[in-house]
């Protein structure tokens, strides 16, 4: 596994450069353009990003540093915790969602399950009433707990 | 002289109460921020913004809490970094190596005084610094033409790359993303939509907290989730909080150096705190370490990146006030701090720029004299 890490973000990287690039060459421009135009830029930079990504083909890091199966895994939940977190926000509201992410990343880092729980709670509870109270920031009250009729 | 009748003014507005006040609530903010692994003064300082906005602060209030929260936070995580060998941002790598070997030897009180005092050393010299150098600076920024700002933003660039360690390109490329990421939305000459997919909600860009955060803290969880059962051994030993005279005389010369080598290198716009901590101990190390003691528990070892990284802290904020480019993430996040309140600190707006420079200086050292 240990040479191939760099290279297959050099491939990635290298088709993003070549999406970056064509998607770029497609702007439409305006009339009014400047001399140099908004093309020329993401073109720039694309090109840099696609020679780059042949540096790391051609010469990857020969001992990355690797995550273990154990720790992929608690990568993968983690991002998923918080794509799900930010799907959950508005239905949920800051309450609840928070108290929910909280539980999840503290079991994903093997917390124990009860105080887990009730440290979440409290936590989200100490936020919310120092950006709702102290702060006069409004946070999504959440269209569930609107529908109960407590908003 | 302008430059004294500023700082006079500069003192007026530091030596109110509620400007003292703000500045002993930044560096107790920053110290217990610092203190936890993972969060640094970035986190501090985002946190707080919305803070700043709903309680309508005077931005000079702003600009002293937030050095406030920098300069405790560049304290508190040497403490993290010496008691537990958990260096809470990367600017006190190298003060974990030194201290936590102290600690280990029993003499964690020594190191946190060392750490203390070089930290106010740092600091305080490098405000003198500041005061003598950052009027220059800003009277050459005022002729800034297009010409200069492109040299400026191609050595800011390729001083940036330095910050990426061991491999240049790499760090290269994380540059060009960061660039990449700043083409979404309107093209600032044409006003063309540039990879906005049609999202009316992507014509603005995409916010710099948003962006900071999912660079920083999202990134931090992640790598926090390797550590999960490193036990770090934790020393009971803590030894008498003081230093003798003679660890402060042995020290001296080297703070000295670490102060100096840290402002310049702070000036420097991408270099910052963890560099100049890295080159400061590395140099000490080759000046005067003949019997081998570096890395096995040296005092001055703790005193050379302390008192750089904490000179890094200020010269971080010379082309940060006077240029508007800043020296380091936090500066980058104070500068979005301020933008919000349209100030847009650089040569364009010299005198406001030199109000602020005046009312900041006098509070660091207030501000490191709390540490």
């Amino acid at each position: 596994m240990n040479r191939r890490s760099d290279r297959i973000i050099g491939v990635l990287l290298l088709l993003f450069a070549i999406w970056y690039g064509y998607t770029a060459l497609n702007l439409r421009t305006t009339l009014l353009t400047d001399p140099i135009g908004p093309k020329f830029f993401p073109l720039f930079l694309a090109t840099l990003m696609g020679l780059l990504s042949f540096y790391l083909l051609f010469k990857p890091d020969p001992d990355p540093e690797w995550p273990s199966r154990d720790e992929w895994v608690r990568i993968v939940l983690i991002t998923l915790t918080f794509i799900g977190y930010a799907y959950l926000m508005n239905p949920l509201g800051f309450i609840i969602a928070t108290t929910l992410e909280m539980i999840a990343l503290s079991l994903i880092f093997r917390g124990p399950l009860w105080p887990a729980v009730l440290s979440s709670f409290v936590f989200t509870l100490a936020l919310y009433g120092l950006f709702e109270i102290a702060l006069d920031l409004s946070l999504p009250t959440g269209q569930l707990i609107k529908m109960i009729g407590l908003g | 002289m302008d430059v004294i009748g500023y700082l006079g003014s500069g003192f007026a507005v530091a030596l109110q109460p509620f400007n003292l006040m703000m500045a002993l609530f930044g560096v107790f903010i920053g110290t217990a921020v610092g203190m936890l692994p993972g969060i640094g003064p970035v986190n501090g300082i985002v946190v707080l913004i919305p803070l700043t906005y709903a309680l309508h602060l005077p931005p000079e209030s702003v600009l002293i809490m937030f050095a406030g929260i920098y300069y405790g936070s560049q304290y508190g995580n040497s403490i993290s970094a010496i008691l537990l060998n958990v260096p809470g941002t990367s600017a006190a790598v190298v003060t974990a190596l030194e201290g936590h070997a102290m600690t280990l030897k029993g003499q964690a009180g020594p190191a946190l005084a060392m750490s203390a005092i070089a930290s106010f050393f740092g600091g305080t010299v490098s405000v003198i610094a500041l005061m003598l150098f950052a009027p220059l600076l800003a009277q050459w920024a005022i002729r800034f033409g297009p010409a200069e700002y492109f040299a400026l933003m191609v050595f800011a660039f390729s001083t940036l790359s330095s910050l990426s360690g061991s491999n240049l390109f790499k760090g290269l490329i994380a540059t060009i993303i960061g660039l990449m990421l700043a083409t979404v939305g309107l093209d600032p000459i044409s006003a063309v939509d540039r990879y906005t997919f049609g999202q009316l909600k992507l014509l603005d860009g995409l916010d710099f907290v948003v962006v900071v955060i999912g660079f920083f803290a999202i990134n931090e969880i992640l790598r926090l989730s390797q550590e999960i059962g490193a036990v770090h051994k934790l020393s009971t030993e803590l030894g008498r909080v003081m230093i003798t005279l003679q660890d402060f005389v042995r020290s001296f010369w080297t703070m000295v150096r670490g102060a100096l080598i840290g402002f310049f290198v702070g000036v420097l716009p991408g270099a910052g705190a963890t560099i100049a901590s890295f080159v400061s101990y590395t140099t000490e190390k080759r000046l005067i370490d003949r019997e081998g003691t570096f890395g096995k528990g040296d005092i001055r070892g703790v005193a050379s990146p302390e008192s750089a990284n904490n000179a890094a802290a200020n010269g971080a904020m010379i082309p940060l006030l006077t240029l508007g480019v800043p020296g380091s993430e936090t500066t980058a996040v104070m500068l979005g701090a301020l933008l919000g309140m349209n100030i847009i600190p650089g040569p364009s707006s010299f005198t406001t720029t030199l109000r602020f420079s005046g009312a900041w200086w006098p509070p660091c050292t207030s501000a490191t004299s709390c540490c």
